[in-house]
């Protein structure tokens, strides 16, 4: 396959490119409300639309949980603290959810990854906003980061719960959608 | 023939070819377990690795494609500066995250993905400070056109790196590895199939040539015992019978076992060619086979079978020789009277009887029938009886000795010796000592019977020796077995003490019985002779001998037998015979003596002939040893007062 036919392509839909997004954009600030992504984090139901928007400080404030461990993702160990997403999601809605409520997982590059609340009860995640103390930057993949207890749990340290690590943390959807 | 095939699965199941097999097998398995541990040695990256991979080049190239959309909006009306700055820090923890993370490190050791992406995050790097600007300010067209410029650069970079690590480069090296592997664990697998399949069908086979082989003899190829015993259905109306070769003690002598098994085999061919397709043959025991001649008709043409074993004759070349080789039969025939159903055993016993019948007799066939059964039984039973005798139990069988006197040819009336007789009794049925004789060297126990008499005679005489100074001499029959090496120490220790003397002791041997191995009775002959016993030849003139050679068996003593007695008084040309027998072998400077003289008249006719002894129910019958010594005291009472007489 010829390598640069891709590039070409790109090149040609490059002056097309901005109407057709700026229509998008317009359509989508229309309907949904302003907000800066990249500084807090949005719970919502897809029965009932948002419960609740949670600034960092806000997380900060609940009840934290500090979890030391290494990860593929860093060298070394580090350390994280924040409350248990069990108890932050709890928290939210006012109950502890089913076992089997689905749990949706959304980051700011839309990655998504499902789940369900009982998993993330018993693998004790929780929801970190600083590591070794500090607050992350975006670029640091906060600044808000999913971590599980890698090094105390060695039976989570494989590629099924890693996916469930989630950086960039935007979005948390509760619940199947109708 | 039904197993004709059954050689091949022999050759088939032969030590040579499984182990063969097995060979072949090992290897094999050494060919396979290498072919997977290169398969393992090969696979530096895991399926894991590379998906993986593919999925953060996938993000990498998303999250660039992001960064790109808000590139463009910038500085235009729907520009959002907080979503720019956003999607550059998404970008940049994508860059840290490739060259950081474990998981990325397949990736980076790629092609030459490490210094690549470096070297695209060292340009990257570059937008940080125009795109800060951009993100608090509106910015200026020159800015952003040098921004932009730059990062057309760094996404061609990106878009380039993605394909060629998804599309060629070293992840379709490993690809391809991925695929060759692939097929060489199908190749296994279908091998492995294979094989298994191979193996089963193999197993069949054996199962069933092992089972047959259960019912074949391995050397004729014919079935064998076993089969006789679980599988053959023995109809009544079959005809059983049992067959060997003649003489074969003589030719198993000469020859070794692989001549042998050759003769043996071609004995089961020639029979297989000349029986009916539906008949059986089997072979029962080393050279004894068994024909079962289907469905025979009720009255079988014996004629047909003896015909039958006369084909079967060949002749076997050996060593440039050729031996001609018969065959002898018995037949246990087909059963119409509505008779119970027997076990082959019992038929293979008549057949067996019928068989030892034919070989006694010379025949190369005879049929069972109920009367030869019967012999056969009244032998077993005497036979029994027999061995307990010999081991001193006492049974329904007696056996005792009479002695019937000689009379010297010169004065009549005067007894030179006896002959000691056997007679036997089972249950108020006489047995001819003949038979009683026959059976004992039939069934190995020649010698204990010799002896057994030997015994008795030397037991019943002493008194007659050792009291009464009898100066005659006794004449026993030696049997047959008794004519062996270790005959003079038998005499010594069982008949010979200082009351009986060797000189008064005389051994009969018949003509055929010192003719069946001349060389070796002869010197048996000479030593026995040496220690001062007489031989005497009995039954002269029955025999099969010349006399040249009975010169040569220096015997003292020939005893005419009876047939040649009987009627000299009345037919004058016996008469005649037998002065001739007596007038010719007296020139042998033997004594004659004469059987079987019945009346006055024969007595006087062999006396006059020249004869030296008589012997007959004339003179005197068989008498028991009481009777004997009684008529010994008669006679020495006589001869003195003759004495007295001639003296006084």
């Amino acid at each position: 396959m010829n390598n640069l036919t891709p590039v070409r392509r790109y090149k040609r839909s490059y002056a097309a490119f901005p109407a057709t997004l700026g229509v998008l954009l317009v359509i989508y600030s229309s309907f949904v409300e302003a907000r800066t992504p990249g500084v807090d984090l949005q719970i919502s139901q897809p029965t009932t639309g948002l419960l609740k928007v949670w600034a960092l400080n806000e997380i900060e404030a609940q009840p934290q949980r500090r979890i030391v461990t290494s990860s593929p993702y860093f060298s070394g160990t580090a350390t994280f603290d924040g409350p248990l997403m069990a108890d932050l999601l709890t928290a939210t809605l006012g109950a502890e959810p089913k076992a089997s409520t689905t749990i949706k997982l959304v980051a700011l590059n839309n990655y998504v990854v499902e789940t369900t609340f009982s998993k993330l009860k018993n693998y004790d995640a929780i929801m970190a906003t600083k590591k070794n103390d500090s607050r992350m930057l975006i670029r640091e993949r906060g600044p808000l980061w999913v971590i599980l207890p890698l090094t105390d749990r060695p039976n989570l340290d494989s590629a099924d719960f890693h996916r469930l690590i989630i950086w960039q943390l935007s979005d948390i959807i509760v619940g199947e959608s109708q | 023939m039904i197993w004709s095939h059954s050689s091949v699965l022999h050759r088939l199941f032969s030590h040579k070819v499984t182990v063969a097999l097995f060979v072949f097998l090992g290897m094999l398995l050494i060919f396979s377990s290498y072919l997977s541990l290169n398969i393992r040695e090969s696979k530096r990256m895991s399926i894991q690795d590379i998906r993986l991979a593919s999925w953060n080049l996938t993000q990498f190239r998303t999250e660039a494609e992001m960064f790109d959309k808000y590139l463009m909006l910038a500085g235009s009306e729907i520009a959002n500066p907080a979503l720019l700055t956003l999607s550059y820090e998404i970008l940049w923890s994508r860059f840290s995250y490739l060259l950081n993370s474990a998981e990325t490190a397949a990736l980076r050791s790629l092609n030459s993905n490490t210094v690549r992406i470096t070297d695209i995050n060292s340009q990257f790097k570059q937008l940080s400070q125009p795109i800060f600007d951009m993100a608090n300010n509106s910015p200026n067209a020159s800015t952003l056109e040098s921004a932009r410029e730059v990062w057309a650069n760094i996404y061609m970079d990106i878009n380039q790196l993605v394909i060629e690590n998804l599309v060629g480069g070293d992840s379709d090296i490993i690809l391809d590895q991925f695929d060759t592997d692939l097929d060489k664990f199908r190749f296994i697998k279908k091998l492995t199939i294979i094989l298994s399949f191979g193996g089963f069908l193999y197993l069949i086979f054996m199962f069933n040539f092992l089972r047959k082989q259960l019912l074949l003899d391995p050397l004729t190829r014919t079935f064998n015992l076993n089969y006789l015993n679980n599988k053959a259905i023995i109809k009544e109306s079959d005809s059983y019978i049992v067959i060997r070769i003649n003489n074969s003690q003589h030719i198993l002598k000469k020859y070794s076992g692989g001549d042998i098994d050759t003769l043996i085999q071609l004995c089961a061919k020639r029979i297989t060619e000349h029986i009916y397709e539906e008949d059986l043959l089997i072979h029962v025991s080393y050279g004894e086979f068994v024909i079962l001649k289907k469905h025979s008709s009720s009255n079988i043409n014996e004629a047909v079978l003896v015909d039958l074993i006369k084909k079967l004759q060949f002749d076997w070349s050996i060593d440039s020789a050729t031996i001609p080789i018969q065959f002898v039969a018995g037949m246990d025939p087909a059963i119409h009277e509505g008779k119970a159903i027997q076990h082959w055993r019992e038929r293979h016993d008549r057949a067996l009887k019928a068989l030892s019948y034919a070989i006694d007799e010379g025949f190369i066939f005879y049929a069972s029938n109920d009367e030869l059964i019967d012999a056969f039984d009244i032998e077993k039973n005497i036979l029994r009886e027999l061995v307990q005798l010999l081991r001193h139990n006492t049974g329904e069988l007696k056996l005792w000795l009479v002695y019937q006197p000689i009379m010297s040819a010169m004065f009549s009336t005067q007894v030179a010796g006896a002959e000691v007789l056997l007679r036997g009794r089972l249950n108020d049925v006489i047995i001819p000592p003949n038979e009683i004789v026959d059976i004992c060297e039939h069934h190995g126990l020649g010698k204990e019977l010799g002896v057994w008499i030997l015994r008795k005679a030397a037991l019943e005489s002493e008194y007659l020796f050792s009291e009464m100074n009898f100066d005659g001499f006794l004449s026993i029959n030696l049997n047959p077995s008794l004519i062996c090496e270790q005959l003079p120490e038998i005499l010594t220790t069982h008949l010979l003490s200082k009351h009986i003397p060797a000189r008064q002791v005389c051994l009969e041997i018949t003509e055929d019985n010192a003719a069946i191995d001349f060389e070796r009775t002869l010197p048996i002959i000479q030593k026995v002779r040496n220690m001062g016993i007489k031989f005497a030849l009995d039954d002269f003139g029955t025999g099969h001998s010349s006399l040249a050679y009975l010169q040569r068996l220096k015997i003292d003593k020939l005893k005419i037998d009876r047939c040649f007695v009987t009627d000299i008084e009345t037919d004058a040309s016996k008469n005649q015979f037998l002065a001739e027998i007596i007038g010719m072998t007296k020139r042998m400077d033997v004594e004659i003596i004469v059987e079987g003289i019945e009346n006055r008249e024969q007595g006087l006719l062999a006396m006059q002939h020249g004869a030296d002894y008589v012997q007959g129910f004339c003179y005197y019958r068989p008498l028991e040893m009481g009777f004997f010594t009684y008529l010994m005291m008669i006679e020495q009472g006589h001869e003195k007062s003759i004495q007295e007489l001639t003296t006084g």
